[in-house]
């Protein structure tokens, strides 16, 4: 086992705090692929989100002292590296390196009208998954956010409104119609 | 029932994404098992759900070794540090600002106390001053200029082994892929070239005084045995060649190596 990997969060952060460069190698390998799921899940693009998973952990280095040392790190960072992705992805969306709307033509690679069992089948493949990257990345911002908290971080809808900043209600709402609209540009493609 | 179909309609796409609580995704549940349409919608709200789960079981691992990712971040801490540093030089030169008018000070009150000696005494005293200052100053010299070679030197190889670090950094980041090669191929034409003009670099500290940085020579050599390694790279490298040299880097715990070295060189 690694120096660190035994402690608590807060022992770490309380580490971190006094200097220990060890600690931020612990809570690196502890929260590193859960924070890189969560980028992923939003940006839909590896290099992105690993500069944001990069990103969180030098914030984290830089604000430690600053960090409420009774606050959940695994919160904090999860909360940091949302933001963060929410960020990248405006950034990105202002040099227009990629396109957000969902185009039909993409949309002709959804696999035509499964079964129940053959939805499942379909799963893994790769037209699906493209589909679906494209579908996520039609909803808007509180949407995806909500949704990519939800599936990949697997946060409570009290969790995610917390972490987000947002009423319950808006989270209820905001995940709703995520769906409905994924629901439906899924089902445009097999009709 | 149909009272409240709209309400409940409108809590499909939570019941599919298990975000109701027990008793209000069964009266939903209900109401969509005796509602054509909402049970068709339930059930296209599903699909979309379950998409979604094995879309995020996938497993995504980290598109560089996690040790790589590590470096980065610390590098990016350093970089951040030494953009900071400026700050510092104001204060410094407030420092060396006062030091200086304390001298002017000493060598005024040195010039007022000279004047005030008497001329035959000074021209005798002046010529025994002259004749040890002379034998003086030539040894000083010989020493002063010496500490600062070494000086000098041990600042190069600060600096050698801190470039030597960046590019161990990006070569093991590295994520440009190689247009016309296998996909997991990147470039790493910038690495190799600044590994060899490295390479060059050292042979020249090494050749020049070797007796100032032989602390330092452990973690020096070592990192001229990866330098050879990147520097041989072809263009565009299989992924797993830049990843074994990256694990072979986290081995050694070069990066942190250098970054004490590299203090303990510097350091007055």
């Amino acid at each position: 086992m690694e120096p660190g990997n035994g402690d608590s969060d807060r022992a770490l952060l309380a580490r971190l705090v006094e200097g220990d460069d060890e600690a931020l190698s612990a809570v690196m390998a502890r929260h590193e692929r859960r924070l890189y799921g969560i980028a992923y899940g939003y940006l839909r693009n590896p290099e992105d989100a690993l500069e944001v998973v990069q990103d969180v952990f030098v914030k984290l280095f830089q604000l430690s002292p600053r960090i409420d040392a009774r606050a959940e790190l695994g919160a904090w960072l999860t909360r940091v590296a949302i933001n963060g992705a929410i960020d990248r992805y405006r950034q990105r969306k202002r040099r227009g390196a990629r396109e957000v709307a969902v185009e039909s033509e993409d949309l002709q690679h959804l696999p035509s009208a499964p079964s129940q069992d053959g939805a499942l089948q379909k799963l893994h493949n790769e037209d699906s998954r493209r589909l679906l990257e494209r579908s996520l990345l039609a909803l808007n911002e509180t949407q995806r956010a909500v949704v990519t908290l939800r599936h990949f971080s697997d946060l409570s809808l009290d969790e995610i409104a917390s972490t987000l900043g947002l009423r319950l209600g808006t989270v209820k709402s905001s995940l709703n119609r995520a769906l409905a609209r994924m629901k439906t540009a899924i089902v445009e493609v097999r009709s | 029932m149909r009272v409240f179909h709209f309400r409940y309609q409108g809590r499909l796409g939570l019941l599919a994404a298990n975000a109701l609580g027990a008793a209000e995704s069964a009266r939903v549940r209900a109401h969509a098992a005796t509602c054509e349409s909402c049970g068709e919608e339930l059930q296209r709200l599903s699909d979309a759900v379950r998409l979604l789960e094995a879309d995020a079981a996938l497993d995504r691992p980290l598109p560089i070794p996690s040790g790589a990712l590590h470096a980065r971040v610390r590098a990016e801490i350093q970089s951040k540090r030494r953009e900071e540093s400026p700050a510092v030089a104001p204060r410094f030169a407030v420092f060396v600002a006062a030091l200086g008018l304390v001298g002017a000070g000493v060598l005024v009150v040195g010039v007022v106390t000279r004047f005030s000696r008497s001329p035959e005494a000074e021209t005798a005293s002046a010529a025994a001053r002259a004749d040890t200052a002379g034998r003086e100053t030539s040894v000083g010299d010989v020493a002063f200029y010496e500490k600062l070679e070494k000086a000098h030197a041990r600042a190069s190889a600060a600096r050698y082994l801190a470039e030597a670090q960046d590019v161990l950094v990006q070569v093991t980041a590295a994520a440009a892929d190689c247009p016309d090669s296998p996909k997991d191929s990147v470039d790493v034409t910038r690495e190799a070239e600044t590994s060899r003009s490295l390479l060059q670099r050292r042979a020249s500290l090494v050749a020049g005084s070797p007796e100032a940085f032989v602390a330092a020579r452990g973690v020096m050599d070592e990192v001229e045995g990866l330098l050879h390694q990147v520097a041989e790279l072809p263009r565009c490298t299989r992924r797993t060649q830049v990843d074994a040299i990256a694990r072979s880097v986290d081995r050694k715990k070069l990066l942190m190596k250098i970054d004490l070295v590299a203090q303990e060189l510097v350091a007055p």
